[in-house]
């Protein structure tokens, strides 16, 4: 059974918001009904058929040909796999709770996984400002499930991040875990402002770049939790296997907020 | 809406040419938005008609200020309850100094409250910057001139919750300096940071409101912040009333929506999504470099220079040549400003009603 699938006949003329195209949404739906499906954001009232050519059965898999300008791929998924060849736009699964997102390419606009509580979304590029992060507002930004990011994260990764375990093998930016209260961020290095405002929650790099002042050191860490976290990513991101060190020097954080954060430092 | 003098309208030519840039325009963009509240009511209303974004210029108020209110809330005040109560007035950053010293607003003690002790001036991390008009008794305090603000910010909140810090850089303050600091904001009856959006993100901003929060605890404290530029503020509070939500806002799908990142009117124009642009600036904001990238259609205000826009209409300046509708902000409310010189020039209301009906009539 060949993949739904869905081929740019042309760039897209407006962004376009993709979230009705996950399967449960399309789950007993003909093609020519999928082709139906509004998906603009102008007045031009933009339908599936409008930009692209839709092909192979409906099922639990999708593939989408990438472009900047498609925003909320695999939004709210709750199962099955999306494989996007090239770059997205913003909101790629936000609020997803189960399945997989593939991106060949890089998400391009912002937010991605923001409010995902299962699941997991891989980017074969980089990542915009804000991914994982909350969106003006909301209470809080990734919440469960596994994001890896190939290339490089943009500012304030994992801002507000509650629960998930995020794997960046580039670097990321300026406020990589600001404010979050929970989860794992893991980079091969942290640029400035790392775990600013930080209640909870666990930074881990070989390097760190100007780390704050509020964040103490505690000595050396060489505690099962790494253990445990590199031989789940040797299974769930074995590409990312090599991230996790084996001895680390640890930081308390951030002191402005709760302090029960923590950076460890390794490599 | 009143006017002391009878407006002339615009130019039948130039709104015929500005309807048809907008009306044909598939994703327009209205920005800019310096103008009072009968202005920014008739660009939402066309906004809504032509399915356009909208946004306005004072970007680090909706961006920063207005986003950690939703985010965690806001303590804030007035600037006429700051200069009144307030017995220590902390200036966070050197915006603040700067905001101080051009409006004046604090370079009395205000009198209201005669049992009020004497006011005290704290800088934090404003590099050399010290206010020259405002009023204080005795000395000037300072912590981190060569620091910034949100490190100095950080370290003072550690401290003032008993919280340890980590080892201090050379060019840091000591932590007996911070720790005094700490005390000395602890021992007000009742402080005010102020603070400017345009100079910090919304993590740090976010962080000075969670300082506010943390000395709320044993005493009163809160913030001030330097008033939005170009009436940003009663723009976003007429879109706040108008659609539900603060600017940016966009129409494309014939209901509002608020999001920051897909209506920045500037990223709109730069990344080749908007094809039609409708700058509003008669209270400010010039006609912004990007917006060769599209046909435009500015509204400016008469004699206004280095305008290159595509359609151009010269409009009245509320409180100048005609009467209009402002926030105040000294006291954060609306207020109806007569005309200090009036001219028969045309409103940015009714310009903007004026495309939109050339926009209706041309419409199938």
């Amino acid at each position: 059974m060949a993949a739904l699938g869905f081929t740019l006949r042309h760039a897209p003329p407006e962004r376009l918001d993709l979230s009705p195209l996950i399967p449960a949404e399309l789950a007993g739906k003909s093609l020519a009904e999928i082709e139906k499906i509004a998906v603009g954001t102008s007045r031009a009232g933009v339908r599936v058929g409008d930009v692209f050519a839709v092909s192979g059965e409906v099922g639990d898999e999708i593939r989408f040909e990438g472009h900047a300008r498609l925003d909320n791929i695999g939004r709210s998924l709750n199962g099955g796999r999306i494989i996007v060849d090239g770059d997205v736009g913003a909101y790629l699964g936000r609020g997803m709770k189960k399945g997989a997102i593939e991106v060949s390419g890089s998400a391009t606009g912002p937010y991605a996984g923001t409010m995902m509580t299962g699941g997991a979304i891989r980017i074969g590029g980089d990542a915009a400002d804000g991914t994982a992060g909350s969106v003006p507002g909301a209470m809080h930004g990734m919440a469960g499930g596994l994001m890896v990011i190939a290339g490089a994260a943009g500012a304030y990764l994992g801002d507000r991040m509650r629960r998930g375990v995020i794997v960046v093998l580039g670097g990321t930016g300026d406020a990589a875990g600001a404010r979050m209260v929970g989860g794992t961020i893991v980079a091969d290095r942290l640029g400035t402002r790392a775990g600013a405002g930080m209640k909870r929650g666990t930074l881990i790099a070989t390097a760190v770049d100007d780390l704050e002042p509020t964040f103490v050191p505690t000595g050396t860490y060489d505690g099962v939790f790494l253990a445990i976290l590199a031989k789940h990513l040797a299974t769930e991101a074995p590409e990312a296997e090599d991230l996790v060190p084996a001895r680390t020097r640890r930081f308390r954080g951030d002191m402005a907020a709760l302090g029960k954060g923590e950076v460890l430092v390794g490599g | 809406m009143s006017h002391d003098t009878p407006a002339r309208p615009a130019d039948p030519q130039a709104i015929a040419r500005a309807a048809d840039i907008l009306g044909k325009a598939r994703n327009p963009v209205i920005a800019g938005l310096g103008c009072d509240v009968d202005g920014v009511r008739a660009a939402l209303q066309l906004a809504a008609r032509i399915g356009a974004a909208i946004d306005h210029c004072s970007i680090a108020h909706e961006r920063v200020e207005l986003r950690t209110l939703a985010d965690s809330g806001v303590m804030n005040t007035t600037v006429s309850e700051a200069r009144h109560r307030a017995d220590l007035i902390v200036l966070a950053g050197a915006g603040a100094v700067a905001w101080a010293d051009h409006g004046k607003a604090l370079a009395d003690g205000g009198g209201l409250y005669s049992w009020r002790g004497d006011r005290g001036v704290l800088c934090l991390a404003t590099g050399e910057a010290r206010p020259a008009h405002v009023a204080v008794n005795g000395d000037v305090a300072t912590l981190g001139d060569g620091l910034p603000l949100h490190r100095i910010v950080s370290l003072i909140r550690a401290r003032l919750g008993g919280r340890p810090i980590g080892p201090l850089p050379s060019n840091g303050p000591s932590a007996e300096a911070i720790d005094a600091v700490a005390l000395q904001m602890k021992s007000a009856s009742f402080g005010v940071i102020v603070v400017d959006p345009e100079e910090v993100d919304h993590v740090t901003f976010d962080a000075i409101q969670g300082l506010i929060k943390d000395l709320n605890a044993e005493t009163r404290f809160t913030s001030l912040s330097v008033p939005a530029k170009h009436h940003g503020r009663g723009a976003n509070l007429v879109s706040a009333w108008t659609t539900g939500d603060r600017l940016p806002v966009g129409m494309g799908r014939g209901y509002p929506e608020q999001d920051d990142w897909r209506f920045d009117a500037e990223r709109l124009v730069t990344s080749g999504e908007a094809d039609a642009l409708l700058w509003i600036g008669v209270l400010g904001g010039d006609l912004p470099a990007w917006s060769g990238r599209v046909p435009t259609v500015a509204l400016i205000h008469h004699g206004a220079k280095a305008n290159t826009a595509d359609v151009s209409v010269e409009v009245g300046v509320p409180g100048v040549t005609h009467g209009g509708v402002l926030t105040d902000s000294i006291r954060d409310g609306f207020t109806y400003l007569e005309a200090k010189s009036p001219q028969p020039l045309p409103t940015v209301a009714s310009v903007v009603a004026a495309i939109e009906a050339a926009i209706a009539g041309a419409a199938p």
